[in-house]
């Protein structure tokens, strides 16, 4: 079956009849939820096939509560997002920003957004970048990751995080501006 | 591994059953009930609050206090002020777990919250529905009442500062005895209080000067209670005896 047919809501729908077509939905966001996963923690392989498994478990459970007003991706991604929130909790340690090789862009992204100049230019530049990253608060690191890292518009990041989209722009702006005080110094 | 993943999950939730639709609709519909009940709630609170202000005898606040703040804090109803605040802060808690709350800023649904319970408390105010709940528990609840009466005898009470409260006992030619909330019978001369006597209204606060002894020379006096039909009966009656006094 080619999934690209299919909208979200048609496979929700599809999965509720046959709980079998929920692979469907895992075929079509479990990598993307791997990597977001993995981008926002530092936690072993094993640890994110966890948390993943039992993100689509809660997924499948409340498959009834998903509101067609919202994108389903947006509804998935706040669940990973809670699941990761929980499992932080349980291990008491903090997120950890991991860029991956295929982020390469992602240090471009961070030079233009954040009016850094030259930035990024070589291997120290970026091991900075991701220092200051790391430094940064919870709170203003999950925004940057998804706006940045995920593509994530406003409407998007504010449905993941359950914040009103004024304070998502808030925290993007406070999030440059604690990023750039702490690349500065 | 994706596919060792996947059929983990498929596995696992051959165990799983979704959560019924109808749970989800019914806690979001729960959610806006209890939402609405803590409004209106709060808005009999604050209807309670806007009868209590209104009918405070602020004119008589140089007998009480030492100044104008003084007597505010002195007389607002905290309690009703209490129980709004909880009522409001139930009704926030009950919107910011709707879906779709979370659009909404803390500061508009909190603002918001406020202006429907004084919206609501307005019309409950205007339909005397306060005035009624304030009655109703004070003739159900003992210790309402009683608290009611503590804070009449503490702070209506001082004749030294020309301010009296408490029962008419009898009414005579030169005016009335007064029995006060602590319990001492005071012959008040200079007003008329046959218009509450007659009409069972013997709750009073007077005012005016107080005398050799326990004679006290009023110039006003005033029913403790501002209920509706007791504020018409008074006016009723002062205006049945205007009429004679014209004959």
């Amino acid at each position: 079956m080619d999934l690209n047919d299919k909208t979200d809501a048609e496979l929700v729908r599809m999965a509720l009849r046959n709980r079998n077509d929920f692979c469907f939905l895992i075929e079509k966001y479990s990598s993307k939820l791997s990597r977001y996963i993995f981008r926002l923690s530092n936690a072993p392989k094993e640890d994110i096939d966890d948390i993943l498994q039992e993100v689509f478990i809660k997924v499948y459970k409340n498959l009834n509560d998903y509101d067609c007003d919202l994108k389903f991706s947006s509804w998935i991604y706040r669940i990973a997002h809670n699941q990761l929130m929980d499992f932080y909790r349980r291990k008491k340690t903090r997120p950890q920003v991991l860029i991956a090789q295929d982020d390469y862009d992602f240090f471009d992204i961070i030079g233009e957004s954040f009016d850094l100049a030259n930035c990024a230019q070589n291997q120290d530049d970026k091991k900075r970048i991701l220092e200051t990253l790391d430094k940064l608060d919870g709170k203003y690191k999950e925004v940057l990751v998804l706006r940045f890292l995920e593509q994530k518009d406003y409407k998007e990041i504010s449905d993941i995080l359950k914040k009103p989209e004024g304070t998502v722009a808030t925290l993007i702006n406070r999030a440059k501006k604690q990023f750039k005080e702490l690349y500065g110094k | 591994m994706e596919n060792n993943l996947e059929n983990k999950i498929l596995e696992k939730i051959q165990e799983v059953k979704p959560v019924p639709k109808a749970y989800f609709i019914v806690k979001n519909l729960l959610l806006w009930v209890f939402w609405f009940i803590s409004i209106i709630i709060g808005s009999l609170a604050f209807s309670v609050i806007s009868h209590m202000i209104t009918n405070n005898d602020w004119d008589l606040y140089k007998y009480t206090s030492d100044n104008f703040l003084a007597f505010t804090l002195s007389t607002l109803p905290y309690l009703w002020i209490f129980l709004m605040i909880v009522f409001i802060a139930f009704a926030y808690i009950n919107f910011v777990n709707t879906k779709g709350a979370y659009r909404y800023k803390v500061r508009r649904i909190i603002i918001s919250s406020v202006m429907l319970s004084i919206l609501f408390g307005f019309g409950f105010s205007y339909a005397q529905i306060g005035e009624r709940i304030d009655k109703i528990l004070s003739k159900t609840i003992p210790q309402y009442k009683m608290a009611k009466d503590s804070k009449e005898s503490k702070f209506w009470n001082n004749p030294a500062k020309g301010i009296l409260s408490g029962d008419i006992q009898s009414v005579n030619e030169q005016g009335f005895v007064l029995k006060c909330c602590c319990g001492y019978d005071w012959d008040i001369t200079g007003v008329d209080a046959r218009p509450y006597f007659d009409n069972g209204i013997t709750k009073v606060r007077v005012v005016g000067e107080k005398l050799e002894g326990r004679n006290f020379k009023a110039y006003d006096i005033r029913p403790v209670q501002k209920y509706k039909e007791i504020k018409e009966k008074i006016q009723q009656k002062n205006k049945e005896n205007g009429q004679k006094n014209k004959k």
